[in-house]
C-alpha cells in the first residue's frame, strides 16, 4: 500500500435494525480511502456515500473519547485508532459482544455503566476540605497511574470470556475504575470498594485470560491491575 | 439486570481461589518428590519414565511392583505412601473439581440446571476420592 494514495478497501458490516430485521446480516461494501485514513474514516465513507442507515458511534474520533469501540477483524478496537493500512483491504466490523445490539454497530452501554457505577468510581473522603488542596507525593499519585488512563470505551470488558459467559460479571473496565480509587491515598471508601469486589461477581471471576490487557486501546495492564486488587484483597483480609 | 447489591460476598470465593493457587505449587512439589524419592530408592535403571511419572503423580505401590523393581528399599506399600497418596489424591481432585464447578457456575445460568450440575461434580468428586481411597489401601 503506497502512502497517500486513494485505494479500495472491502467492509464487511454487522447490520442489525430493530424495526425491520429479524435476525442480524453481514453488509457488503466497498470504501476508497487512503492507507494512512483509519478504519472510522472507511465507515464514515460508507454511511455519507453508500448506505445513509448505517448506524455506529463516534464524538471526538481522536482516541479520548472512547465511543467507537468496536470488534474490527476479531479484535476490540478503536475505530478511530486502527489505521487502514494496520488491517488491510479486507475488513469486518462487528459491535462489542456481550452488550444487547441496539442498531448496526451500536451496542447498549447501560449494563456496562452499571456495572462502572456498583464500585463507587469517584473519590470518597469525609474530612472537611483543607484551605489548599488535598496533597498527594509523587509516589503516592504513581500507584495508581496506569488506571487513570481508562476511557471508558469497555473494550475490555467486552472482550472477556468470563463476562460473555455471564454478564454480572463486574468486569475488567469497572475493577480498573476501582483499582484507580483504592490506591488513591486521599481516598477513605478503598475498604466498601474491596468489599463490592469480594462478592461472587467480582475480581475472582477473573481467569487471567488477558484479552482485556490486549485489547485496552490506552495501553492500561489491565490484568496486572486485576491482580493487584486481589493482593489487596489478601493483604487487608477483605 | 443482574446485578447483586453489596453485602452478598462469600470469603468462600477468597479461599478456594486461595486454595487453587497454593496447591497447584504443593501438588507440584508433591510429584517432584515421588519421582526423585522413586530414583533415589533404586528406580532410577529399573524404572521407565512413564512409570516414574505414574508413581510422581499417584503414588500407589503397584506402580512401582509392575515395573520389575528387585528389591527396592522401603516397602513401596507401607502407610507413609498410602497417607502420600491418599493427601496428593485429595488435594488434586478439590483442585480439578473447583475448577469445574466454575465452569458449571459461568456457563449454566438456569438455577434448577445449576444446582443439578453442581450437585453432579460434587458426586463425581466423592467417587473420584472415594475409588482412589479404595485402590490406595486396597479395602476390596
Amino acid at each position: 500500500m503506497a502512502q497517500g494514495e486513494p485505494m479500495q478497501v472491502k467492509l464487511k458490516i454487522r447490520r442489525f435494525n430493530p424495526e425491520t430485521d429479524k435476525k442480524r446480516w453481514w453488509g457488503h461494501y466497498q470504501a476508497e480511502v487512503e492507507p494512512t485514513d483509519r478504519v472510522l474514516d472507511a465507515l464514515h465513507y460508507v454511511k455519507w456515500h453508500v448506505d445513509g442507515t448505517l448506524a455506529f458511534r463516534r464524538s471526538c474520533a481522536h482516541g479520548i473519547c472512547g465511543s467507537d469501540a468496536m470488534l474490527i477483524n476479531g479484535r476490540n478496537q478503536l475505530a478511530c485508532k486502527v489505521l487502514i493500512k494496520e488491517v488491510g483491504r479486507k475488513i469486518t466490523v462487528e459491535p462489542l459482544l456481550g452488550l444487547p445490539v441496539i442498531k448496526d454497530l451500536v451496542v447498549d452501554m447501560e449494563p456496562f455503566f452499571e456495572q462502572y457505577r456498583a464500585v463507587k468510581p469517584y473519590l470518597v473522603n469525609d474530612d472537611p476540605p483543607p484551605a489548599t488542596e488535598r496533597r498527594q507525593s509523587i509516589e503516592e499519585r504513581e500507584r495508581f497511574d496506569d488506571t487513570t488512563k481508562c476511557i471508558l470505551c469497555a473494550a475490555c470488558t467486552t472482550s472477556c470470556p468470563s463476562f460473555w459467559a455471564r454478564s454480572d460479571y463486574l468486569g475488567p473496565a469497572a475493577i480498573v475504575q476501582a483499582h484507580r480509587f483504592i490506591f488513591d491515598s486521599r481516598d477513605q471508601a478503598s475498604q466498601e470498594r474491596l468489599q463490592i469486589l469480594a462478592e461472587s461477581n467480582g475480581v475472582w471471576r477473573c481467569r487471567n485470560i488477558y484479552n482485556c490487557t490486549e485489547a485496552c486501546p490506552r495501553e492500561i495492564q489491565v490484568t496486572q491491575a486485576v491482580a493487584e486488587v486481589k493482593r489487596e484483597m489478601m493483604r487487608r483480609r477483605v | 439486570m443482574r446485578f447483586r447489591s453489596a453485602g452478598q460476598g462469600s470469603a468462600l470465593e477468597y479461599y478456594l481461589w486461595l486454595f487453587t493457587r497454593l496447591s497447584a505449587v504443593f501438588m507440584l512439589f508433591i510429584g517432584a518428590f515421588g519421582i526423585i524419592y522413586a530414583n533415589l530408592a533404586g528406580g532410577r535403571l529399573t524404572m521407565d519414565t512413564p512409570t516414574q511419572y505414574r508413581w510422581g503423580f499417584f503414588p500407589i505401590y503397584w506402580h512401582v511392583q509392575n515395573s520389575d523393581i528387585p528389591d527396592v528399599f522401603p516397602n513401596w506399600s507401607n502407610s507413609f505412601w498410602r497417607v502420600y497418596g491418599m493427601i496428593f489424591l485429595f488435594i488434586a481432585a478439590v483442585h480439578g473439581f473447583n475448577g469445574l464447578r466454575i465452569v458449571v457456575e459461568d456457563y449454566v445460568h438456569r438455577p434448577i440446571l445449576l444446582l443439578l450440575a453442581k450437585g453432579l461434580v460434587f458426586v463425581l468428586f466423592l467417587f473420584v476420592v472415594g475409588a482412589g481411597g479404595v485402590v490406595i489401601f486396597e479395602l476390596f
